[in-house]
């Protein structure tokens, strides 16, 4: 049987999953690394008090299960919760916030660690120059780039086959807030093995795609 | 130009300069000696302000600031890009214009024969280019005041030549020059002052030809003449 005629037979829009699923992950990615290495910027460039105690929180944060970060949000999101009044329950924006919360921490973690690294490599040069924070910190930001994109693919990685916090946030609603992680719970729970490992081989081949690209840049950075 | 009075320095918990009062006066030239350990690159860490003291007080000349210094460290680093593009942003961060637009700045980059390297990755140049680099990088702004550490470090003896003809150079311009080194003949030519530090503290601070002479210090004696 060809992959066609399964595709075929498939009770569910998988165009409609699979742009759903590039568009939560992306844009959590957007989300998270413009927040996430603003944040580990100002943590590198800023000393303050509770400095080191945000960076081992960002540390015990990476750690926390999706389903914890989804039981949260759900929370926080319904009706009678603190952010109801956004209604964003079982809607792409929510799952969007939950899981931007979930990656946050890793995205900071790592780009704090890369950048302070390159702070104290690049210290004596930049040190005696007249930049601003900023300036220095785009410095490094620059400097460090390849590693911070690696950083940016890992994160892309976590978003696109996260589920715990999806399914809470999302609730699997067709044509609303189904992707693929949750598309292939339904399916396999449904009994419809093949349709569960046609979308889990999409889920992979993107989450290949994303591993390719981050091999090639470290080799880059390697032969640099 | 640079007065430290009575300076602690104390790095976690150990001091690393103890009740240090020294000046670096405009035009003169000193040399910061001493043993290996004895606090020369912290008091040029110190007299900079990159790093916070414990006690006392560093007072900078009116109207000196970071941008009238420059800095020639123990160890090179450089931007992971070409030499030419290190030069381009040292200067953007200095305000200055076109790259290697003036006519000294092109002087001093053959006299520091850097030409041949300007595409070359700065991070991938030898011991004493990294040296001769650093040394321009430190001289395109005109600074007012020069700190060297240890600028002859590792270096042949043609890149010492290279280098001590251009640091002669600027202290003729009347640059003031402070300089973290061991080799004596090289302190001879180019300096006015020598600063001892032994263990954080200073042992001696003075005129380099009544120091060398009149010195019974059998420490620095010891250092000054190798005897």
């Amino acid at each position: 049987m060809g992959i066609v005629p399964l595709i075929g037979c498939f009770s569910m829009d998988i165009t409609h999953i699979i742009i759903l699923t590039l568009y939560i992950s992306t844009a959590t990615l957007i989300l998270s690394v413009v927040i996430g290495f603003c944040l580990a910027g100002v943590l590198v460039q800023i000393d303050f008090k509770l400095k080191s105690a945000i960076v081992a929180l960002m540390h015990i944060l990476m750690g926390i299960p999706s389903v914890v970060v989804g039981l949260l949000f759900f929370l926080l999101f319904a009706r009678s919760g603190f952010l109801g009044f956004l209604d964003v329950l079982y809607k792409p924006t929510g799952i969007i916030i939950a899981q931007t919360s979930l990656v946050l921490p890793m995205v900071v973690s790592f780009g704090y660690d890369i950048l302070e690294k390159k702070k104290n490599e690049l210290q004596l040069f930049v040190y005696i120059l007249p930049l601003t924070k900023t300036q220095k910190c785009f410095t490094y930001m620059y400097e460090a780039r390849f590693l911070l994109v690696t950083v940016i693919l890992a994160t892309y990685g976590r978003a696109i086959s996260e589920i715990g916090a999806v399914t809470i946030v999302g609730g699997n609603i067709e044509h609303v807030s189904r992707v693929l992680t949750t598309a292939i719970v339904l399916e396999t729970q449904k009994g419809y093995i093949n349709q569960a490992l046609i979308l889990g081989g999409v889920l992979m081949l993107i989450v290949c795609i994303i591993n390719i690209i981050s091999i090639f840049l470290m080799r880059f950075i390697h032969a640099r | 130009m640079i007065e430290l009075k009575d300076v602690i320095y104390r790095c976690q918990t150990k001091d690393i300069l103890h009740n240090i009062s020294c000046h670096f006066v405009q035009g003169q030239s000193t040399a910061l000696v001493g043993y290996n350990g004895a606090g020369k690159t912290s008091l040029v860490d110190v007299a900079i302000k990159r790093v916070p003291i414990h006690c006392g007080y560093i007072l900078w000349q009116k109207g000196l600031t970071k941008k009238d210094i420059g800095l020639v460290p123990q160890r090179s680093v450089f931007l992971n890009r070409s030499v030419q593009k290190n030069i381009d942003y040292v200067k953007q961060a200095y305000g200055l214009d076109n790259p290697l637009s003036n006519s000294s700045e092109k002087n001093l980059l053959e006299q520091l024969h850097l030409e041949p390297f300007l595409h070359q990755q700065a991070v991938t140049l030898s011991e004493g280019e990294k040296k001769r680099l650093a040394l321009f990088l430190a001289l395109v702004h005109t600074p007012k005041i020069l700190f060297l550490d240890e600028p002859y470090a590792y270096l042949d003896p043609e890149n010492n030549d290279l280098i001590e003809a251009v640091i002669m150079q600027q202290k003729e311009k009347g640059l003031t020059l402070v300089m973290v080194s061991h080799q004596m003949s090289h302190i001879k030519k180019t300096c006015d002052k020598i600063c001892f530090l032994h263990k954080g503290r200073i042992v001696e601070n003075g005129d380099i030809q009544i120091l060398l002479q009149q010195s019974k210090n059998p420490l620095t004696h010891r250092y000054y003449h190798g005897t």
